[in-house]
């Protein structure tokens, strides 16, 4: 019961972060929106982005840029509950259950591997 | 103008999602692509984002009180993310009016199914097993089902709850609260695998996302606190009544009758 306890709060406290990390990261990129652009159609986003792109328009506050992390960042905080999960299960040598999460991750790895293809 | 009717959308189906237990993703798809035009691809992708944020606001509460098993949805998630993956993978190759077609149909499963299910307040009041004290059986059943919930979650931008939970709690023997915390904690690394596919196919418009987000997880914050003192009959109701009317939408949509005027 003890170590159910503590995978379960690493775990909780490990997705509650993400969730407030991305909230955060997503709001600020909707309040630049709003107070940057004149004539807002919000139908009208770039949708494929480069890394070197999002680098240079983070620094320059653009607000697009900044949605998109808080998006990537929403969709990677499903590999951190997982990643998380098994290093709880392998730390207190459950060994199915670390090799089930780590199924589990490297079935998200594939996922972004075809995704990115 | 668009960026407040999206938050509001969002907040209305964020918080219907929230008082009747469900996913959002089976009001946002049809919202964005009936309302707003968007292509179905654009919707689905928007939603399966929603779905992530709605279960990562509420699994916190459950992990924390010992409600959710970590260790089942981790088994489960083995076949339901494969099917997340094989779902938005086929989604990519169909074309949208077949998309809005296939949703149609489900839309109408969903409708017939609340209308014909008797409400069970044990889901809030009931009794629940805590740190998984509980016998789980038929595990490879459970498996095989998952993987079918992690395929529409792929192909239709669904959280998969519908097939997720009576599985959980009806062959698999798993106490009714506690399957609806662990499929909430399944919902968000299912969607994850399908979403990751439309994000980065370019089927999803940030500028559309972030304001329904936001609006979501309002809503389902507001939901989640009126539950107890809204007519949940009614609201139901109102909920089969708009389920209905978009499932004939979506279904005129896929097969082009046009000469039909809502």
């Amino acid at each position: 019961m003890e170590k159910d306890k503590r995978i379960y709060f690493i775990v909780g406290q490990v997705l509650k972060i993400c969730f407030f990390t991305s909230f955060g990261i997503i709001s600020l990129g909707l309040i630049l929106l709003i107070f940057t652009t004149d004539s807002f159609d919000s139908l009208q986003g770039q949708q494929i982005i480069s890394l070197s792109w999002l680098l240079e328009d983070l620094f320059n506050l653009k607000p697009v840029a900044w949605i998109h992390l808080g998006i990537l960042s929403l969709l990677f905080t499903p590999f951190a509950t997982v990643l998380v999960s098994f290093l709880a299960f392998f730390f207190s040598k459950e060994r199915i259950y670390s090799l089930v999460s780590a199924g589990v991750f490297l079935i998200l790895t594939l996922s972004l591997v075809l995704a990115l293809k | 103008m668009d960026l407040f009717f999206l938050i509001l959308s969002g907040i209305l189906a964020g918080g219907f999602a929230s008082i009747l237990g469900i996913g959002g993703g089976i009001l946002i798809v049809p919202l964005l692509s009936l309302i707003f035009g968007l292509g179905m691809h654009t919707a689905i992708g928007t939603s399966l984002l929603c779905v992530i944020a709605t279960s990562m606001g509420a699994t916190p509460y459950y992990i924390q009180e010992g409600l959710t098993n970590i260790r089942l949805g981790m088994n489960l998630e083995l076949s339901t993310t494969l099917g997340a993956i094989i779902g938005g993978s086929l989604a990519g190759i169909l074309k949208s009016e077949t998309l809005s077609a296939i949703f149609g149909i489900l839309l109408f499963y969903i409708a017939f199914y609340m209308l014909l299910k008797k409400s069970d307040p044990s889901v809030f009041f009931g009794e629940a097993e805590r740190f998984s004290n509980y016998k789980v059986k038929n595990i490879p059943l459970g498996m095989g089902i998952c993987f079918f919930a992690g395929n529409f979650s792929g192909l239709l931008g669904v959280g998969g709850g519908f097939l997720k939970v009576p599985t959980m709690h009806f062959p698999m023997g798993i106490p009714l609260k506690n399957a609806v915390a662990t499929g909430n904690f399944m919902v968000s690394i299912t969607a994850c695998a399908g979403a990751l596919i439309y994000y980065f196919r370019g089927d999803i418009n940030p500028t559309v996302a972030a304001p329904t987000i936001i609006g979501v997880l309002i809503g389902s914050f507001f939901g989640s606190r009126l539950i107890y003192q809204l007519k949940a009959e009614l609201i139901k109701k109102i909920f089969i009544a708009l389920l209905l009317y978009s499932a004939l939408r979506m279904l005129f949509l896929g097969f082009d009758f046009h000469f039909f005027i809502f």
